[in-house]
């Protein structure tokens, strides 16, 4: 298979201040006031490439930075520094006029389905206002049709369509939100813990319904999840966060046969097993610190067993390994593990 | 196929008002007042039909027939609830004073509801300066007393634009000032519930499709507003027509011409202790019950659309 990159990431950055008050911003120091903005470092030059037709998953713990990177690739939130590109256009610094074209192209399955669909508006108007205002030409009974279809398509009766939200479980609330985002035929879908609300069994059911709109219309997934099984079933390829930064990015085999980050090897034989009970779990001390100054060194410095100096000192670098992963650790580099 | 869309919009759409309209059977007083309010609707409407005088004819006015007492007391047929001080019949009056006390209130709080819903709505989904900047503001409004604004503008009005140009704009006036004097109540209300409706998926996914700002406000964000907004609607009209009767009472509201209630009342307490006591009581009550089933109904509403006990 070729890769053609779709969507390019590039030393993407966000910071977030904490204190919005600009009043609460100014404290006295011996008799100085000086201005005090505390800031958390969310995204720290997150680089990836996402290729066509290819479903790229990325894992990581609460709060190391994978929601806020699919809302600043979706430009929910503008990113302080950094570039993203979409096959060749850069994207991330357009207004939203500019970027309405592209709006199309991309869009986005969120977490909660109890919050993601307006309670006010029934499954009709949900569905065909996105597709009257991207397809200002079509008449009412072209839209009607075409909202029979997706609602078909992704397992919901059409004589449904004048239901409200609450009316439905779950399981089928994420459908009508895969559909509302299939509805504009985009390429690109950024799916933001789509499973994490719902049962076991209903997870199934959406993930495989992602996968067969995948193979009809050709889509790309960026998949955000901590579901270690979700990831071995649907990725290709696997980007492991952690603290704002990719650390290990790996084809979904190479990651889950040879992990070489520390992290990921840890994240990996968290994974309860029932064939192999012989792999003890790997215990990391502490906790993920909240990061209100800018990394120095390795982000995994805190909790990493295998920490040098030079892991405090020096921010490790992205190495492509011979069998085609990419790992940020000073340890791999030289080859203490 | 569209056809079958349209019965089962209405079904699902009924559905939801059955709903409410079950919870208001169960509730007696509401039921009262909200037949009362009816009533107060229908004989203000038809004010020039069941009126017993017409107000216009300058017959209407003749002092021989002033300070009659009502019917039950005096006696005289032609008037059932007496005559005020300048020998007008009461019940007319009463008729077209409650006429233009329910306008008054109804316009004022749709100036109010129309502004403080747009600034409520940009403060909040905007928010950053502009917030700070539409609240702030609104403090100051808050912070003058809405009656304190009113005199000032109606005393300066009245000066400046002459007693006679005052009797023909009274009512606009009224309507004008009563609006913008209140419009932070209700953009308070909607800022509160835009900013709990702004964090909401929802908003996220209009706004990856695309869609602009004022859409997003007024198509998605405006009708999960709409429970606190009916309460206040309700509650502002009483205390519309309560600034209105206040202003009205003080001498700066409706002209003695035009009675509204409050200037009824205002103009009958001064024969109140020469024992003309209906000329000031009567009306007194007719607006006592209005501004009381208002509040009621409003309490209703408040307890029904409480999203605890009617789950949407």
């Amino acid at each position: 298979m070729k890769h053609i990159p779709l969507l390019q990431i590039s030393h993407l950055e966000k910071r977030f201040s904490v204190k919005e008050k600009w009043m609460s911003q100014w404290s006295l120091n011996r008799g100085r006031s000086y201005k005090k903005q505390d800031t958390v470092y969310a995204l720290n030059k997150v680089t990836l490439t996402l290729n066509k037709g290819e479903t790229l998953c990325v894992v990581g713990e609460t709060g190391c930075g994978k929601s806020t990177l699919a809302r600043a690739v979706m430009g929910l939130t503008k990113p302080d520094s950094g570039e993203i590109y979409y096959g060749d256009q850069r994207i991330d610094n357009l207004n939203d006029r500019q970027r309405l074209i592209f709006r199309r192209r991309m869009q986005m399955v969120f977490q909660n389905p109890y919050a993601s669909l307006n309670p006010r508006m029934t499954v009709y108007q949900t569905l065909s206002e996105p597709i009257a205002f991207h397809n200002p030409q079509l008449s009412r009974i072209e839209v009607d049709q075409k909202i029979t279809t997706l609602m078909e398509s992704v397992g919901i009766s059409p004589n449904w369509v004048d239901r409200y939200p609450h009316e439905f479980s779950g399981g089928q609330r994420q459908r009508i939100s895969i559909a509302r985002a299939l509805s504009v035929e985009p390429d690109l879908i950024i799916a933001d813990e789509p499973l994490a609300a719902l049962d076991v069994s209903v997870q199934a059911q959406v993930l495989n319904l992602m996968m067969d709109k995948q193979e009809e219309y050709n889509l790309t997934y960026l998949f955000i999840t901590h579901d270690l099984a979700v990831v071995e079933h649907f990725s290709n390829r696997v980007a492991v966060m952690y603290l704002g930064t990719v650390c290990e990015l790996s084809d979904t085999k190479t990651l889950f046969n040879n992990p070489k980050h520390p992290y990921t090897q840890a994240l990996l034989s968290a994974i309860p097993r029932l064939d192999n009970n012989s792999q003890k779990p790997i215990k990391l001390i502490g906790e993920v610190p909240t990061p209100y100054e800018a990394i120095i060194g390795c982000p995994f410095q805190a909790r990493c067993p295998f920490a040098q100096e030079k892991c405090f000192i020096e921010a490790p670098k992205m190495i492509q390994q011979p069998d085609g992963s990419s790992v940020s650790c000073h340890a791999v580099e030289e080859q203490r593990l | 196929m569209k056809h079958i869309n349209k019965e089962q919009v209405i079904s699902t759409k009924s559905k939801h008002w059955i709903h409410l309209w079950h919870g208001f059977l169960s509730d007696k007083i509401a039921v009262l007042s909200l037949l009362i309010f009816t009533f107060y609707c229908l004989i203000s409407l038809a004010a020039p039909l069941i009126a017993p005088f017409d107000v216009r004819d300058p017959s209407f006015m003749s002092l021989e027939n002033s300070e009659i007492a009502p019917y039950w007391i005096d006696g005289d047929s032609r008037f059932l609830l007496g005559t005020d001080g300048q020998g007008r019949d009461l019940l007319s009056v009463i008729l077209y004073g409650t006429r233009l006390s329910l306008t008054i209130g109804i316009f004022a709080v749709v100036i109010q509801g129309v502004l403080g819903i747009c600034i409520g709505l940009i403060a909040g989904y905007f928010g950053g300066r502009l917030d700070n900047f539409l609240m702030r503001c609104a403090d100051i409004q808050l912070s003058f007393s809405n009656m304190m604004v009113a005199i000032i503008v109606m005393a300066l009005f009245q000066t400046v634009f002459g007693i006679a140009s005052y009797q023909h704009l009274a009512m606009y006036i009224l309507i004008l000032v009563i609006g913008l004097a209140e419009w932070p109540l209700f953009a308070r209300t909607v800022r509160a519930s835009v900013l709990a409706e702004k964090q909401k998926e929802y908003i996220d996914a209009a706004r990856i499709m695309g869609i602009g700002s004022g859409r997003i406000m007024f198509k998605h964000i405006l009708p999960n507003t709409v429970s606190p907004l009916l309460v206040i609607f309700t509650i502002q009209i009483a205390n519309a027509i309560i600034a209105e009767a206040a202003l009205s009472f003080l001498g700066l509201g409706m002209p003695v011409t035009q009675p509204s209630l409050g200037s009824l009342i205002s103009s009958g307490f001064s024969y109140m202790f020469s024992g003309a006591w209906w000329i000031c009581v009567i009306p007194s009550i007719t607006l006592i019950v209005l501004i009381l089933v208002m509040n009621l109904l409003g309490d209703w509403l408040r307890d029904h659309l409480n999203p605890k006990v009617y789950k949407d």
